[in-house]
């Protein structure tokens, strides 16, 4: 076995680990010793790169299992990148899976570092014409962001609620002129914020926030449409209207339920 | 821009994506996402949804999801610098086409070089190589590609998709409510 080591030139909190050849359970005392001296210089995020390993014993992968933990302890994390075929199928037969995560490339281990540990919102936007019949494309697209995210399946389904209503609303009761409208995506570990912008006019906008701040149903007993709005509040924690001559904005925020 | 193409005529896929005003029979869609390979499934699901609802045959947007799956991935894994990069992904509709554009910040020479070798020279690779045939089917599978360089490093991909001559226009799909609106 080698390992070699470097601090990664996107962020200095990371330290590349690259293991070479048979990781055996002989090993496992220098690996201990490595991993201790990472720790102790104040660098707890670890990417073990094993893309030029050949076999990992029992020993070993136990000995990683506790340098995770002590990582962990710390506030860190160890992911690994770039298994074989083979060797990631038997390490998941031996239920590595359930302790380290997978990746493929170090550009990805990155971006799961980025999304759990500095809060950062990953943006999405995206621009369509204004026609009702992308509107369930565009929810489907956004709840599964949310699902691939790590949302539960029940948040994903009232975001896919909450996007089809107001992207709908923005085409059905925008300027019939608009020549698109846009949806913007803001989603970290927290929260989700959702913003549509569009043209309307004056006195469809007003009544848009008239519904929202008199907060109630404008629909009658008898009227068949009407309560999407009030849905979306009760299935979201916040919702605000910005209108100014460019358009309106309808901004929601709905916080992730299992954070 | 430096642009280099394969006989092919320039796509005017404008910036943002969205068709220009007052263009009829065009419909233009974008999306701008983090590159980040867990965005891939969704969106390349979003362009084949949205290649249906333009009037196109479930061939064809299998084929889409097919390119853009390809294409995005390619972006992400060597065309991003950093993990702040992100990847712009632009699609116009015509009667009979589809323009879609793969825009990424650029990687290294070596990147850039292979490429172009990819999209300029095809050969499939030898059997023991385990990567380097995704640009290959893209080819296949469309009927124009082209690579733009843009002066500040970044690179698009585009492609043109036409409707094949034996395909036959599906009806659009009619929403439940169409006819109230």
């Amino acid at each position: 076995m080698r390992i070699s080591q470097q601090v990664s030139a996107h962020d200095e909190r990371i330290v590349l680990l690259h293991f070479e050849g048979d990781l055996n359970a002989s090993d496992c005392d220098a690996t201990s010793k490595i991993f201790q001296d990472i720790i102790d210089s104040r660098k707890y995020f670890i990417v073990a790169l094993m893309e030029n390993v050949t076999f990992v014993s029992s020993p070993l992968l136990g000995e990683l299992m506790g340098c995770k933990l002590r990582l962990v302890e710390k506030g860190g994390n160890m992911v690994v990148v770039g298994l074989n075929y083979d060797l990631r199928e038997r390490l998941i037969q031996m239920g590595a899976d359930k302790i380290f995560q997978f990746y493929p490339d170090t550009h990805t281990a990155y971006n799961h570092y980025h999304w759990e540990y500095t809060q950062t919102a990953q943006v999405v936007n995206i621009t369509l014409p204004p026609k009702l019949q992308s509107v369930p494309a565009v929810r489907r697209f956004i709840a599964g962001i949310a699902k691939q995210k790590g949302y539960t399946s029940r948040d994903s389904f009232r975001i896919e609620t909450i996007v089809d209503e107001i992207a709908n609303n923005a085409i059905e009761h925008g300027d019939t002129s608009q020549p698109e409208i846009t949806v913007e995506l803001r989603i970290d570990r927290k929260k989700f914020e959702l913003l549509v912008r569009n043209k309307t006019l004056m006195d469809k906008a007003n009544q848009l926030k008239y519904v929202l701040e008199a907060n109630k149903e404008t629909a009658q007993t008898g009227d068949t449409r009407g309560r999407g709005l009030a849905l979306v509040k009760l299935i979201s924690n916040s919702i605000n209207v910005s209108i100014d001559k460019s358009g309106t904005e309808v901004k929601i925020t709905k916080m992730r339920e299992d954070s | 821009m430096e642009s280099q193409s394969k006989n092919v005529s320039p796509l005017g896929v404008s910036q943002t994506g969205a068709s220009p005003a007052g263009e009829k029979g065009v419909s233009g869609y974008s999306v701008s996402l983090p590159s980040d390979l867990e965005y891939i499934p969704p969106l390349r699901q979003f362009v084949a949804e949205i290649a249906r609802v333009e009037g196109f045959s479930k061939k064809f947007c299998f084929r889409t999801e097919i390119i853009v799956d390809e294409l995005v991935t390619n972006g992400i894994l060597h065309g991003s610098q950093d993990v702040h990069s992100s990847v712009i992904v632009s699609a116009k509709f015509e009667e009979g086409s589809m323009n879609l554009s793969v825009q990424d910040q650029g990687g290294t020479r070596q990147n850039l070089e292979n490429l172009k070798h990819a999209v300029y020279s095809p050969k499939p690779p030898s059997n023991d190589k385990k990567k380097g045939r995704g640009l290959v089917i893209v080819q296949m599978l469309s009927s124009e590609i082209k690579i733009d360089l843009c002066e500040n490093g970044q690179t698009q991909v585009h492609v043109v998709k036409t409707r094949d001559p034996d395909e036959k226009q599906p009806q659009r799909e009619k929403l439940l409510y169409e006819s109230d609106l």
